[in-house]
């Protein structure tokens, strides 16, 4: 009887087991994954960063300017949401936010805006080249659109966040607007790994 | 010693009566069986999910040679102009290369023998503009509610 018991305790868990090994990311997912492209700017102190050195840590990189009226500081907000439902977790984290609009985006300005999410966010900004490579690897499409006046203009741009693994690795791809519960459900199911 | 070896016998098993211990027995017995069941059903629940998904792959392959062929001028649609999808658990698209070059999908490049999967959760239209180092076109995306009709049968029309 005491034999059953543990077989049937060892059925009961590997099927447990077996369910839960069914969670899959929810975004847009590439298999095989490749290396992302790399990412060689400067943060908002100045300093340089390399996504290299961000192996061990799942990143969230998401395109955008300072100057967006709408869609980046959605962004950026729903990543403090994120920081907030995964807590102790997200200390393997990093939410890189990469200027698609060097011209304006300096370094001080970037750090007047992204830390006002969050200061544990990062702001990436580079020369008009530095920043130009960066989202032609990543075919980030960024259009000036001019205002009537000319006095100023937005930037049309692209909106993913991307998502690259501890082993910096570019898993997939989260559209705009992807439910907070989806990005904390994968970024689990990546630090898992 | 006989009579300790009897007490410390009796004390052991006094309070745990031939009945209770069965009785102790069989509840664990039906947690058991109630947890593998439980178990089962999630395993089975995942298998299906995973099935019908496999059901309701949306699968475009962008043949080998495809580059090469629009390199030399042929006409080489690599997607549909329109797709119609539903939300959520319904519909996976998938577009896997099985060319020797790279595709640009949207904003990602598709390397050769990669695979790219996508859940819509949302309703809305999406543009999306697929290349090859020769080549370019449009694709639209539109994600629809599963469960409305109208969109049932606009599908059943336009699907291609």
């Amino acid at each position: 009887m005491q034999r059953s018991l543990c077989i049937a305790l060892v059925v009961a868990a590997a099927l447990s087991l077996n369910a839960c090994a069914g969670t899959t990311l929810r975004g847009g997912v590439l298999e095989p994954p490749r290396p992302a492209m790399p990412v060689e700017l400067t943060n908002y102190a100045g300093q340089p960063f390399s996504l290299d050195n961000e192996r061990g840590r799942v990143v969230l990189a998401f395109f955008g300017y300072t100057s967006c009226p709408d869609v980046c500081p959605t962004a950026l907000a729903h990543m403090v949401q994120v920081k907030r439902q995964l807590g102790d977790a997200f200390q393997h984290v990093r939410v890189v936010f990469i200027t698609v609009d060097p011209n304006r985006d300096t370094p001080s300005r970037l750090a007047q805006y992204v830390p006002a999410f969050d200061r544990s966010f990062i702001g990436l900004t580079g020369s008009p080249i530095e920043v130009r490579r960066v989202l032609t690897a990543y075919q980030v499409k960024a259009v000036r659109r001019e205002s009537a006046d000319a006095s100023t203009y937005t930037i049309d741009h692209t909106a993913f966040t991307y998502v690259i693994d501890k082993q910096g690795q570019l898993r997939e791809l989260l559209t705009f607007g992807t439910p907070v519960e989806d990005i904390v459900s994968d970024v689990r199911l990546l630090l898992s790994e | 010693m006989v009579t300790t070896g009897a007490l410390v016998k009796r004390q052991m098993t006094g309070p745990h009566t031939p009945g209770h211990a069965h009785t102790a027995t069989m509840l664990v017995a039906v947690f058991v069986t109630v947890l593998a069941a439980l178990g089962s059903l999630a395993f089975a629940g995942w298998h299906y999910e995973l099935s019908r998904a496999a059901a309701h792959e949306v699968l475009f392959v962008v043949p080998k040679g495809t580059a090469v062929a629009q390199a030399s001028g042929k006409d080489s649609e690599m997607l549909p102009k329109r797709l119609w999808l539903y939300v959520g658990e319904y519909d996976t698209l998938v577009i896997r290369n099985d060319d020797d070059f790279p595709v640009r999908i949207g904003p990602f490049k598709l390397e050769a023998g990669q695979r790219y999967h996508q859940r819509f959760r949302t309703e809305g239209v999406v543009q999306l503009v697929c290349s090859t180092m020769y080549h370019e076109e449009q694709i639209q995306i539109v994600v629809m509610n599963g469960s409305n009709v109208f969109h049932r049968l606009m599908e059943g029309l336009f699907r291609s």
